[in-house]
């Protein structure tokens, strides 16, 4: 889970979102970009109200 | 792609691909599907040998027998409309998982131009750190009163390999979007 709180790490989602500094960021390149950050919101907030389920051996 | 799915298949394809709390949700989608279908149709087998039966694993029904009248219907539906509950399944994840991030967008593109520059960007991904209390508390209020939901969600969503590896419980989540 990355805290997104640095400037760094703000600079390196820039260059992933936009990297040829078109200021131009869709919808969906900002969810591609920060999807993991979007589960590890999601999964914080269930982590807190119920525990997440295992992997199964499968 | 038009053929019938037995039961034994559809249930074994969907225990596969996901988690025992989806599986059990899909089955019943699936069986109240194909109970409406039975009866929309009449309920025999179509009179088909496209209903994709493996010879491996299925029970004792031989072309050349009759269809036992005692045992209960199957639950036999289209491969299409077992498809589509399937991506319906799906659907209704993306929906939950971006629902949260869809309403900090809109904040930040009130316009609904469709794209942000770097500013907003750089908001937006303030207001998604869970680091910060205020707009998590705010935002985050409604998706955390579903949790089983949002569990879907998040195993559903978006098919990236890192939310496969980070959130995912199981691996072969993902493939749902590969085979459907």
């Amino acid at each position: 889970m990355t805290a997104i709180q640095d400037e760094g790490e703000l600079r390196r989602l820039l260059r992933t979102v936009d990297p040829l500094n078109h200021q131009q960021m869709t919808f969906s390149d900002c969810v591609a970009t920060l999807s993991a950050d979007l589960v590890a919101v999601l999964g914080r907030g269930l982590a807190s109200a119920t525990a997440p389920p295992q992997p199964s051996g499968a | 792609m038009g053929g019938l799915v037995n039961e034994e298949e559809w249930s074994d394809i969907i225990r596969y691909m996901y988690s025992h709390e989806d599986a059990t949700v899909l089955i019943v989608r699936v069986k109240e599907l194909a109970r409406a279908t039975r009866g929309g149709s009449g309920g025999g087998g179509g009179g088909g040998g496209a209903a994709t039966a493996k010879p491996g694993n299925t029970s004792a029904r031989t072309p050349r027998g009759a269809p036992p009248p005692a045992k209960p219907p199957p639950y036999r539906l289209p491969y299409a409309s077992f498809l589509k509950v399937l991506l319906d399944f799906q659907l209704a994840g993306h929906q939950q998982f971006l629902s949260h991030f869809l309403r900090l967008w809109r904040e930040y593109d009130p316009e609904a131009r469709g794209v942000v520059a770097e500013e907003a960007f750089r908001r937006l991904v303030l207001a998604l750190d869970p680091s910060k209390d205020a707009p998590l508390g705010q935002n985050n209020t409604a998706a955390l009163a579903a949790p089983s939901r949002l569990n879907r969600a998040r195993r559903g969503c978006l098919g990236g390999a890192a939310v496969a590896r980070r959130a995912t419980p199981r691996q072969h989540t993902h493939r749902v979007f590969r085979c459907v």
